[in-house]
């Protein structure tokens, strides 16, 4: 898809200075379908893209974010994803930031904003919890009101980067008397605080480790790191999960992740030809190919024409994983046998073989979360089924 | 192709309305009563609405209006499961006309309404060749199923595996009619060494067949994404009332999931539709441009169908009735899935026009 030529001169000067500023390493990493990048990668490239003033893609100008047109932002992630560069950090700079940024106090705006944008903190998001998953308003986690503070006790769980961030933003119950939604408080505290624990949780598909459970006993945090008012931090969630336009369909990485497979499949034999002239191969891959540009464009005209407002961001994430779903099961089997080596194999002790076997079957597992974080798929179809169908 | 325009949307509630009042699923049982053929006097009436010369330009009689327009117009018919020549005729056979600049006067003859045109190009078992006769051809061959064939004036056939397009009179062919499942009529053709002068040959190269096959398809993607919409909201209306076990069945969590899956669907196959018809017309190359036609044919064929039996599904046992729509609405996407292409057609064609060319 063009868009006008200011924009495609956007799209220039994005694409040039992200592959030319690109770290061969961190590229190499996303290529390879990781999610987990070391804490060190993540801030050089978010440091790289500050240079820019590209680092908080969404922001308005006066808070230090570039100010771009939605097509702007589009094409900036578009161009981001098919260099292999990672995903801008979605807890500081996706959510937390803007939240701050509507709700904020003066104060919080001061001392919170410059942090992201400079890439000095890192933040998780403490939403889950063992008792609370799809149904996040049942949350228990306590914060008790004790004059100027809150102490906390209780536990967060399936906590991304809880395990590499400086600070948690979470929801908090500091009153359990009215109905669920109410007495919900939204608090930020530093992870180094006495009286938190974080227990990493090993994924089944071997990768490095991004979710973990975090244990918080007797844990102060002062009223004015509260954001919002007390007990009505369900606004506040309901804002910030609202943010996400862009990007939920994940289309960006599927296409770059299915150029990757067809040009695999394009050079790899299957019995005296390419593979991807199999007919059985080539119509699951062109089938993939045509649901994914389904969703390309269903997103570019529910973004930018006429689409349903409200629907777009629960269509869009369940489709776009599905998809995504089905391009890297496919990865895993064009790979063949060889895709079924342990990903914690070291690398010398590994057969010979193509490099997508390396990666293919743990991304294929990995990314199975993607049809359950953010409001699991079935989610999504309850809030279409309530906000597009009115049932 | 993002959104419609504010005569894009006069179209779509002008025709709505139109269609609605006079050709509701009543009306369209009544009159498929009488015959399956191509009515006449209802034609005209489109003539005078001006839907016919809708996507011509000004200078050639038409109303100045795009492809798009005319594709608005075929989700309308598609809404209401109306059956005529429109979007192989009018609008796609004209779209190519208009094109290539040949015979203006069979042109002028479309958007009046005089004049009906039906597409053979479907090859029978028996292919359409030519012989040369002096500077004329000669057609001999079958063309099948081709829609309103027994209704047409004029015939545009394909030959010689579709390098050569020519316009033929419906009289210098034998054409043997029958109704077709999805409320219309269609026809074998015949020719037999049936002459063609130079000036009704359109094209001797496969590149006019291209964009008319292109353009009948966009159109044809159009129609079913209408359908869609209108099977979806019949279901989701009908699921809303219906009672069982002392609830609605559109309480039922299982059935909204299915619900809002149909309603998905339905937005995938529009982006699509809309994303086919704006290949003919916002200057993509020809390559490109069939690459995007056949995603959304082998898209629309394969998920029109599904969503045509999931809603016959949903209804239960008054889905089987000839009485309601639906089942009527799942027997024209089925017949749109296998006109003009498959969708295995498609998908090799799709694979084949990849620019990377792996």
């Amino acid at each position: 898809m063009r868009f006008a030529e200011d924009i495609e001169s956007f799209r220039s000067e994005v694409r040039d200075y992200v592959r030319t500023r690109l770290p061969d390493d961190i590229r190499s990493m996303c290529a390879e379908e990781r999610m987990d990048l070391p804490k060190e990668a993540q801030r050089r490239w978010h440091r790289i893209l500050a240079e820019k003033g590209w680092a908080v893609p969404t922001w308005p100008v006066e808070h230090g974010g570039p100010g771009w047109s939605d097509e702007q932002h589009y094409v900036f992630e578009r161009e981001v994803a098919l260099a292999d560069a990672p995903r801008s950090m979605v807890y500081g700079t996706g959510m937390l930031g803007p939240t701050i940024i509507e709700y904020g106090t003066e104060r919080q705006k001061r001392e919170i904003l410059p942090r992201i944008v400079s890439g000095d903190d890192f933040w998780c998001q403490g939403f889950s919890e063992p008792g609370a998953g799809s149904d996040l308003a049942s949350l228990k986690c306590q914060a008790e009101r004790k004059s100027d503070r809150y102490v906390i006790n209780g536990s967060k769980i399936w906590t991304s980067e809880a395990n590499i961030a400086d600070r948690m933003f979470g929801l908090f119950r500091t009153d359990s008397s009215g109905k669920k939604q109410y007495g919900i408080t939204f608090l930020l505290l530093d992870m180094t605080s006495a009286g938190v624990e974080v227990r990493p949780i090993q994924t089944f598909d071997g990768g490095g480790i991004e979710i973990n459970q975090v244990f918080f006993t007797d844990v102060e945090v002062p009223v004015e790191d509260r954001v919002g008012e007390e007990h009505e931090g369900w606004g506040l969630a309901k804002y910030l999960l609202s943010l996400e336009r862009f990007g939920t369909a994940e289309v960006s990485r599927s296409l770059a992740t299915l150029d990757r497979l067809k040009r695999f499949a394009a050079n790899r034999l299957r019995g005296n030809q390419p593979l991807i002239k199999d007919p059985e191969f080539a119509a699951r891959l062109t089938r993939i190919e045509i649901e994914l540009r389904a969703v390309e464009l269903t997103e570019l005209r529910l973004l930018f024409g006429d689409g349903p407002a409200g629907a777009e961001a629960s269509l869009l994430k369940l489709k776009g994983t599905e998809v995504q779903n089905d391009i890297l099961e496919l990865l895993h089997d064009a790979v063949g046998p060889h895709a079924l080596m342990d990903p914690r194999i070291a690398a010398e002790d590994r057969p010979a073989a193509p490099e997508e076997a390396r990666y293919a079957a743990r991304a294929h597992f990995n990314f199975r979360k993607t049809m359950i974080y953010a409001g699991s798929n079935e989610i999504q179809r309850n809030i279409m089924a309530k906000a597009v169908l009115g049932l | 192709m993002f959104a419609l325009t504010e005569e894009q949307t006069l179209i779509r509630e002008t025709a709505g309305r139109y269609l609605a009042d006079n050709f509701d699923f009543t009306a369209r049982q009544k009159a498929l009563a009488l015959g399956y053929g191509l009515d006449r006097a209802r034609w005209q009436e489109f003539a005078e609405m001006g839907w016919l010369g809708l996507p011509f330009a000004e200078e050639l009689g038409g109303a100045g209006g795009t492809l798009m327009d005319a594709a608005i117009l075929c989700e309308q018919f598609g809404r209401f499961l109306m059956m005529t020549p429109y979007a192989t005729a009018v609008a796609g056979a004209g779209h190519v006309l208009a094109r290539t600049g040949a015979s203006p006067d069979l042109l002028a003859g479309l958007i009046s309404g005089k004049c009906v045109l039906a597409c053979a190009l479907t090859d029978g078992d028996g292919a359409v060749r030519t012989d040369t006769l002096g500077q004329a051809l000669t057609l001999s061959g079958t063309k099948i199923a081709a829609p309103f064939a027994g209704d047409a004036d004029h015939l545009l056939v394909s030959a010689e595996g579709g390098t050569v397009l020519c316009l033929i009179p419906a009289s210098d062919a034998k054409i043997s009619t029958y109704r077709t499942y999805d409320g219309a009529e269609a026809g074998d053709v015949t020719f037999t060494a049936a002459a063609v002068p130079p000036s009704m040959i359109l094209s001797t190269d496969a590149d006019t067949l291209s964009l008319l096959e292109d353009t009948l398809t966009a159109l044809a993607c159009a129609e079913a994404s209408g359908i869609m919409w209108a099977l979806q909201e019949q279901t989701l209306e009908y699921l809303k009332t219906r009672e069982q076990f002392g609830n609605r069945l559109s309480s039922f969590q299982a059935l909204q999931h299915r619900l809002v899956d149909v309603y998905v669907t339905c937005q995938l196959a529009q982006s699509m539709a809309w994303d086919a018809v704006a290949a003919l017309e916002d200057g993509c190359t020809p390559e490109e441009r069939s690459r995007r036609v056949s995603a959304a044919k082998a898209f629309v064929s394969e998920a029109g169908r599904k969503l045509g039996q999931e809603c016959v599904q949903l209804h239960g046992g008054i889905g089987m009735t000839d009485e309601i729509p639906v089942g009527h609405g799942l027997k024209r996407l089925t017949a749109i899935s296998i006109q003009h292409g498959d969708a295995p057609h498609h998908r090799r064609r799709f694979r084949r026009l990849d620019p990377l060319a792996l």
